[in-house]
């Protein structure tokens, strides 16, 4: 098993360092941008020759991307000219709101889709069945923004429950002073996350119910909540876990049109300004915690599967 | 009072629009330490029989009448809860496929342990304890250690082992086995038969022992129970059954499955057409639109159980076989077979089992006439099958063929596990217009040689040589050429066949891909579809609307679409009813002889080898262990896997199996990843001696071509020199059920 995680770690490791590469080269695709950007469009050639070489941007490519994974690994994602502050504590700021929001919706989602898919699963084809399905059909198809929306008008215009906006706190903890600002944003993720969730834990689970073992148990005369407990769920788990992994790029979008409607302050705020005024090195920055918080996601989906099967040789 | 008495039991399966009637009154007794034989056609309603007394219908399924009492109650009407306490704890199941019967995520102690915490109230560890004991109980091996594994670390006797253990770990007053060994093969089968018997005998259960196969039923049951149609059609004390047996529909059963000295020239008996469809109403007898004896009165009025003679013989129908008379014929007819075979079932078996071998006959035309003239055939030489005897060319020959397979870890970094020794340096030659058998058990590489031979597979090493070229050293062009005239016919007719192509479309593809035009191709398909006994009407359907024997037979049209000379066939019938199956062997024989075909047939079951093919090569771990005319090894198997293999087999006569002493062969086949040093068979073989782990044995010569690779084999290997046989060799004392090993050959016996 410790050989496994190993070996997968080291996979890992090698992904994330494509993740950059790519992200880099995207990024440097139209040289000279960035001089023009920071120096505003009236930037004369000799001022933009003066910036690259003072940021290094003159030198090869190569060794520019080189300088880039040495800072890196030194815990320097670089400087960014519009907020004139590292990306670095800018992202140490942003992002742990980010894990409270994404984390959350994930925890919740699950929570929800998994009891909620056997139940579908057991009473397939009757009226219950066909409600979830209904409720997490229009989930699915939903716009995020769109759901962010109703729930608004629903719950913080119509019936003033909770409020609409995130709260402005700009630190981690006064996030979660007000808790009653987090739930809209949470909810709408969770629902979008859930809708994708439930539907595989269903299918899932009516495999599951129609293999043998389930009969094999139900004849030793194990009463069914023990059925479903201790044969129906491990084994149905087995196939949503991997989709765990998947699906962290989804709620990280999700996020970032969360972060929009809400006006809650997160690293995707932060993207999508960066993207607005080409702060390359937050986006940059911002890129690579993605990839790595994704890449950390399917390993951890991974490893769960194979702790999970003892089928899968490590 | 017995055990478990059901009454008139009704059980019904609601689908959307229509109701099966899928048991439709049916009533038995159970008393305990005995074992009752469910027997007849898939779809019979067997399974659902035993489901109706666990109460585990299939949703939509509901017993709707009868009662079955058991122990004191009546469990037709019992609740949810008296159900779950008597499951698992008064009455146990076992199911068919040990594959997929276990909970892959939970360990076998675990599971085994469940129903004793469930129903004992004891301890967890008292549980695991108790676990262990019956893993040691159901001769598991190391059983200890066994507890910690997962399924998947077991082979799949050792998982029915397993699952037997949890059935019964409760000691339960009945068990239910439906079908426990239909997935095994025929060695591990016997294994676990007996231990099924050696356990009711220890518990004292009662037992409902499910099977489609005549020959489980005569060696493992007391009394059995003949089903058609959701209904009983007869039921007697196992002798009886199979020495008196009054139903044609019984016979026909029997009739239909070739047994080991089968006469080859004649076609296997077959029961024409299908099970009724259990959802319309059905009048008259059951039975009636298949059965050769049907008259006005059998379809307007459905015949009731009557007693046959005493002891609880029924049977149900308007014109039974008058089986006095028939016993008499088929006791002379005996005689003359014993002397003409000089081999087999009949000579140990005295009348019942002549009673077996007279009914194929017997079925076909019940005029007593007409029947000698079925055993004038059966005794008169020659005529045999193309190729016997007469030595005609190579069509298809390996050359010191091997196949490796390496085996790695899944996912994206391969790691190495170590190598599948699929195939080890096999030699063998197939001629042209015979049929050549290749037999074994799971895993012994028999599919993999068949693959090589019409090139799914390259070779790690040596050759394959399709008349007299090597194929895998042809240019790429060339050998897409040659494989056209290499097709296989797979096990499997559901996976086999696109489910969203026509038939018309599945069968012209390779017509297609040759090129042939679409006008001309669509006459080619009519004609093949006639040939395989499908009509017209067949082209414009889709494969799920036919039954599995049609599937087969489309499987066989399209592999002769372009009309190739060699047609490798993998398990052609293993997963057919054995009524389909003689059709499907009947249709290979005849389709050999109208386009002057070569098989290579690939089983596990030796019987239809035996039945179709010429020349045998049995398979052992990737060895090739014995070689030769099909006859020459089955009447004188001169390596212990052979022998071993042929005892397995059940044959359907209950005094000949109930006189195998021992089972024929402990143990299960090692991984091909690590296979045995020396002879791969050593860890099984009960001649072992030293020189066999040392020493791979190479194959010797027993007269003509039959050719076998053993140190002590059960014949005297014949040299070129001294073609002489032992002389003492009373080929009557060698039937299946004197079961000594070297039994008639005195140096061998001298050896142990
Ligand atoms: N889950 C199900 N839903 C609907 N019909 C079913 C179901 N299972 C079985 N049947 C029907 O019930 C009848 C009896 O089936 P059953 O499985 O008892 O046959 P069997 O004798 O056990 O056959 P086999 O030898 O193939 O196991 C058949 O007509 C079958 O089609
Ligand atoms: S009742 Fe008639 S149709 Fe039915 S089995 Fe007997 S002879 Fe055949
Ligand atoms: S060589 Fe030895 S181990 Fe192998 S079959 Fe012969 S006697 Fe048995
Ligand atoms: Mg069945």
């Amino acid at each position: 098993m410790t050989g496994y995680v190993l070996r997968r770690c080291g996979q890992a490791v090698v992904v994330v360092l494509g993740v950059t590469l790519v992200t880099f080269l995207m990024l440097h695709a139209l040289p000279g941008n960035l001089a023009r950007s920071i120096i505003g469009p009236r930037a004369t050639p000799q001022q933009i020759a003066t910036f690259d070489k003072q940021y290094g941007l003159s030198s090869p490519l190569w060794y520019q991307y080189w300088t880039f994974l040495d800072q890196l690994v030194h815990g320097n994602l670089g400087f960014s000219f519009h907020l004139s502050r590292p990306v670095t504590s800018l992202l140490a700021a942003e992002l742990p709101r980010d894990l409270i929001l994404g984390g959350l919706a994930l925890i919740l989602s699950l929570a929800i889709a998994i009891p909620v898919g056997v139940v579908q699963a057991v009473n397939r084809n009757r009226l219950g069945d066909y409600v979830g399905t209904g409720v997490g059909f229009v989930l699915y198809s939903m716009p995020v923004y769109a759901l962010a929306i109703v729930l608004v008008q629903l719950f913080a215009i119509t019936f003033h429950v909770f409020p609409a906006q995130a709260p402005q706190s700009s630190s981690t903890i006064g996030l979660l002073e007000h808790p009653s600002g987090l739930v809209l944003p949470v909810a709408t993720l969770t629902l979008v996350t859930y809708a994708q969730f439930s539907r595989y834990m269903r299918s899932a689970a009516i495999e599951t119910l129609a293999q043998d073992y389930i009969r094999t148990a139900q004849a030793t005369g194990l009463p069914e909540r023990l059925v479903l407990w201790r044969h129906l769920l491990r084994n149905s788990l087995i196939s949503v876990v991997t989709l765990i992994g998947v699906s962290i790029p989804v709620i990280i979008t999700g996020t970032l049109i969360v972060e929009q409607v809400f006006n809650f302050s997160g690293a995707g705020l932060e993207y999508y300004n960066a993207a607005l005024t080409n702060d390359y090195p937050v986006m940059l920055g911002v890129t690579v915690v993605v990839g790595v918080v994704t890449v950390l996601g399917n390993l951890v989906a991974d490893i769960g599967y194979a702790l999970l099967d003892p089928r899968i040789r490590y | 009072m017995s055990l478990l008495e059901v009454t008139d039991l009704k059980t019904r399966i609601r689908l959307r629009s229509k109701t099966v009637r899928a048991v439709d009154g049916i009533s038995f007794g159970v008393s305990s330490g005995e074992t009752l034989g469910l027997v007849g056609e898939s779809g019979c309603g067997k399974t659902m029989t035993g489901m109706s007394i666990m109460r585990l219908l299939p949703s939509g399924g509901e017993i709707a009448g009868g009662r079955i009492d058991f122990d004191g109650r009546d469990l037709a009407g019992a609740d949810l809860k008296t159900m779950q306490s008597v499951r698992g704890d008064q009455i146990g199941m076992v199911f068919q496929d040990p594959m997929t019967s276990l909970n892959p995520t939970m360990t076998i102690g675990k599971q085994i342990a469940s129903p004793v915490r469930l129903h004992r109230k004891v301890s967890k560890q008292e549980a695991m304890d108790r676990a262990g004991a019956m893993l040691t109980l159901v001769g598991m091996p190391r059983p200890d250690q066994r507890l910690g594994d997962y399924p998947h670390q077991l082979s799949g006797g050792l998982r029915q082992r397993a699952i037997i253990a949890m059935a019964l770990a409760c000691q339960p007053k009945l068990l239910i086995a439906d079908e426990p060994t239909t997935a095994l093969d025929v060695t591990v089968q016997a294994q676990i038969l007996s231990l099924l018997d050696d356990l009711k005998g220890k518990f004292g259960m009662g037992m409902i022992l499910i099977t489609h196969d005549m020959g489980v039923i005569a060696g493992h049951t007391d009394r059995v129970m003949v089903m058609y149609a959701g209904r009983i059609v007869e039921t007697a004390r196992t002798e009886a059954l199979f020495s008196h047996m009054r139903h044609p529909y019984t016979e026909a059963l029997l009739a239909s499955i070739p047994h080991l000295d089968q006469d080859k020239t004649q076609r296997l008996y077959s029961i024409p057409g299908l099970p009724p469809d259990l959802t319309s109403e059905l009048v008259g007898c059951r039975f009636a639109p298949r059965c050769a004896h049907a008259t006005d009165i059998c379809r307007e009025k459905e015949p009731q159980l009557v007693a046959a003679g005493s002891d609880g013989h029924l049977f149900a129908c308007h014109h039974p076989i008058d089986n006095s008379a028939d016993a008499l014929a088929n006791a002379a007819q005996a005689t003359r077979s014993r002397s003409a075979s000089a081999r087999g079932v009949a000579v140990a078996a005295g009348r019942a089992g002549t009673a077996v071998l007279g009914t194929a006959s017997a079925v076909r035309g019940r005029a007593r006439d007409q029947r000698r003239t079925g055993d004038g055939t059966a005794t008169a030489p020659g005529g045999n099958v193309a190729g016997a005897g007469v030595e005609s060319e190579a069509i298809l020959e390996f050359v010191r063929t091997t196949k490796e397979f390496l085996v790695t870890t899944r996912g994206f970094l391969q790691r190495r596990l170590g190598v599948n020794h699929a195939v080890t340096d096999v030699s063998l030659t197939v001629r042209r217009g015979e049929t050549f058998g290749l037999v074994g058990e799971s895993g012994c590489g028999k599919t993999t040689l068949g693959r090589l031979a019409v090139a799914l597979e390259t070779p790690t090493s040596g050759q394959v040589l399709f008349e007299s070229t090597d194929i895998f050293a042809l240019p790429r062009d060339r050998l897409r050429t040659v494989r056209r005239g290499l097709q296989i016919m797979f096990q499997d007719p559901y996976s086999s066949l696109d489910p969203r192509m026509q038939v018309g479309e599945i069968i012209a593809e390779p017509l297609a891909v040759r090129g042939d035009p679409p006008g001309q191709r669509a006459a080619l398909v009519q004609r093949l579809l006639g040939e395989v006994g499908l009509g017209q009407g067949a082209m414009s359907r889709y494969p799920h609307e036919f039954s599995g024997g049609q599937r087969q037979r489309i499987g066989l049209a399209r592999a002769l679409a372009l009309n190739p000379p060699l047609i490798v066939a993998d398990e052609p019938v293993s997963a057919l009813d054995v009524s389909i199956r003689s059709q499907i062997l009947n249709l290979m024989k005849e389709l050999q002889e109208t386009h002057g075909l070569t098989y290579v047939v690939i089983s596990h079951d030796l019987s239809v080898v035996r039945y179709i093919a010429d020349h045998i090569a049995v398979m052992y771990l990737g060895k090739l262990v014995e070689i030769g005319p099909a006859d020459d090894v089955y009447s004188r198997p001169a390596h212990p896997y052979t022998r071993a293999l042929l005892d397995a087999i059940p044959v359907p006569n209950p005094q000949v199996e109930k006189s195998k002493r021992s089972i024929a062969m402990q143990g299960e086949m090692p991984s091909a990843m690590s296979p045995p040093s020396g002879c791969r068979f050593r860890t099984r073989c009960p001649r072992a001696e030293e020189r066999c782990a040392s020493e791979v044995p190479e194959l010797v010569g027993f007269g003509g071509e039959h050719r076998a690779a053993c140190h002590f084999p059960l014949e005297v290997p014949v040299t070129i020199a001294t073609g002489a046989r032992p002389g003492a060799r009373d080929l009557g004392a060698r039937d299946l059920g004197g079961r000594e090993w070297g039994d008639e050959n005195g140096r061998l016996e001298t050896g142990h």
